[in-house]
């Protein structure tokens, strides 16, 4: 019976550990990445354990590539972010090794048209309180807004850290259009 | 006043007390759980206590999930952080108590391992919530179904072997791609230990059907143009699994010998072998594929040496997957041969084969197989068939007949041997 309960604390301590190190990986991205912003498109969907979230149907999500798609020799590749004028990420040429400098993101390559490569981007959604996730199509549907997402990025890794309607925090719009109609921007 | 069963229970609990605080030796209370095996507290009681522990525990767990699923924003991430670890360091606590203090209660062990496997997920939900983690299914089920397994072998909760088995088959129909659906076997391997010494046919069942299931994506890769030989290995090496008791009473057989019989009846029908065309198949699965086939040959010939009832119908199941593979592979080069009606001659031996055994037995169960795989074959063979109505009336009241016949005769050796009894 001992070795029963010796076995269990040990098994409740590599439970913890993986939790431990989602966090610790999550949070150190989130307190000392870099930001960068990505445009949106969301969509509302639900997940059975998680609740309510926004899609993110971000841009852009293709890189250039210009060699045969074989030569990625693993589907994770890495790809070096910039800023456009505008403050927008870029992502500059595909890669199969980590860059040495600047900062990049690690993804999935999915599939090549022509020199381009289609990403499965390490974010895709935003999760929202259930309350506020309800009112949220209609505040996203008002094509005369502007949305997008700020990601913290560190080591490939990407952590969405705030969704922003023309600059305003997501459930800061959605509160004030509870309370009154959308007014034009 | 407590009933001799409680005594036992209550005196098998304080065991491991005893002997920490040195009352007695280890070696005694070895005896004494010798002397009482596992406490008898009472089928109907037990079986009461083990449906409330699930159910209470399954609703709980739910419970906090749908709460989790509120999504509490306004808690900032760090209280977030703490509340994703509690549920399931509150369930750890109770497991590590009910280890201590009740490990010989079913209801117990059952109610925390439903409930710290639950909060494992909403644990795991909770921090992809707080972080906004990608909706990975396959990572997140992985995770789950990895941190959940040493707690088959630590709780022996048949709920936590439950959200075991399904879990590592959704998982598998989740993975990105084909290769790494193959790691279904690995977490199956990983709990087969458990489920030898547990033995339970529900787990039974789970494991059959999740292997059927996984099959198509784990095969599809590597064979996609030899599916009609994968199933047939598959279903052919489901139904030589071990075991003396006869295949209907034990899933894993019962699956593997039903998913025969309609496989041997699909290539009956001739458009299946239109579909052979070459495909190169990789030489280690190959090599994999001839090695099973090997282990069927080597463990049919024990088992008749040992003289098993077994034998004779499995000599036949023995025979179709390289009957099959070596069709598929010679209809792609010649194709020329009557594919359909051989195997509608293999299906019609099965048939015949576990009919006579039946019957020399005089196990009508195993006499009533044979007969209802004669008579599907007749079904599908001369539905399908271009044969005029006259012919398929009169292969139908032969048919009926046999089984009259034969139904006949089995009573009548039953009647003679109840005399001779």
């Amino acid at each position: 019976m001992t070795v029963r309960i010796a076995v269990f604390l040990t098994v409740a301590m590599l439970q913890l550990a993986v939790l431990g190190q989602m966090i610790w990986r999550h949070e150190t991205t989130l307190r000392q990445g870099e930001t960068y912003l990505f445009r949106v498109d969301p969509v509302d969907p639900i997940h059975l354990f998680r609740g309510r979230y926004l899609d993110l149907d971000v841009t852009p999500t293709t890189a250039p590539f210009d060699r045969p798609f074989h030569e990625l020799s693993d589907t994770w590749v890495y790809v070096p972010l910039s800023t456009d004028d505008e403050g927008f990420a870029t992502l500059g040429t595909v890669s199969a090794t980590r860059p040495s400098d600047g900062d990049y993101l690690r993804a999935r390559a999915r599939w090549q048209v022509e020199d381009e490569i289609q990403l499965e981007m390490p974010f895709d959604r935003y999760y929202l309180r259930e309350d506020l996730a309800k009112p949220a199509p209609g505040v996203l549907r008002d094509d005369r807004h502007r949305m997008w997402v700020e990601v913290k990025v560190k080591d490939g890794r990407a952590v969405p850290s705030a969704f922003l309607i023309d600059g305003r925090a997501v459930e800061d719009v959605i509160r004030e259009s509870i309370k009154q109609p959308m007014t034009t921007p | 006043m407590m009933n001799r069963s409680a005594h036992i229970s209550w005196l098998l609990d304080e065991l491991d007390e005893l002997v920490t605080a040195g009352v007695m030796p280890g070696e005694t209370a070895d005896r004494i759980r010798e002397h009482y095996g596992t406490p008898v507290d009472g089928t109907s009681v037990s079986l009461r206590s083990v449906f409330f522990a699930v159910l209470g525990s399954l609703l709980i767990g739910g419970g906090i999930i749908l709460l989790i699923a509120h999504n509490w924003s306004e808690f900032g991430r760090g209280s977030r952080t703490v509340l994703a670890l509690a549920p399931l360091i509150l369930a750890q606590m109770l497991t590590f108590w009910v280890l201590r203090q009740r490990a010989t209660q079913t209801a117990w062990r059952e109610g925390v391992g439903i409930g710290l496997t639950l909060m494992l997920a909403a644990s795991l939900a909770l921090i992809g919530q707080t972080y906004q983690v990608p909706g990975d299914l396959y990572g997140f089920l992985g995770t789950w179904m990895l941190l959940t397994l040493p707690l088959l072998y630590v709780l022996d909760s048949l709920g936590t072997a439950i959200f075991y088995l399904v879990g590592i088959v959704w998982w598998t129909l989740a993975a990105p791609d084909h290769a790494s659906s193959a790691l279904y076997f690995l977490f199956l391997a990983a709990a087969i230990p458990y489920l030898l010494k547990r033995r339970h046919a529900l787990l039974d069942w789970l494991v059959a059907i999740g292997v059927v299931i996984v099959w198509i994506p784990v095969t599809s890769e590597v064979a996609e143009d030899h599916w009609v030989s994968s199933f047939a290995l598959l279903f052919s090496s489901m139904a030589l699994m071990p075991g003396e008791k006869q295949w209907w009473r034990a899933p894993i057989r019962g699956v593997g010998m039903v998913g025969l019989v309609g496989w041997a009846l699909l290539v009956t029908v001739s458009g299946v072998w239109d579909d052979a065309i070459y495909e190169a198949v990789p030489w280690l699965v190959r090599l994999t594929a001839l090695l099973i086939v090997i282990a069927q040959v080597v463990i049919t010939i024990m088992r008749c040496r040992a003289r098993s009832e077994r034998c004779w119908v499995d000599l036949v199941v023995m025979v179709f997957s390289p009957l099959v593979m070596i069709s598929w592979l010679w209809s792609q080069s010649a194709g020329l041969f009557p594919w359909p009606l051989l195997f509608t001659l293999y299906v019609a031996a099965l048939g015949l084969t576990m009919m006579m055994d039946g019957f020399q037995r005089t196990d009508t169960t195993r006499a009533s197989g044979g007969l209802a795989i004669l008579t599907l074959l007749v079904l599908t063979r001369f539905i399908d068939s271009d044969l005029s109505l006259i012919v398929r009336g009169l292969a139908f009241v032969v048919v009926g007949l046999g089984f009259l016949v034969a139904n006949h005769l089995l009573n009548r050796r039953l009647n003679r041997r109840g005399e001779t009894s």
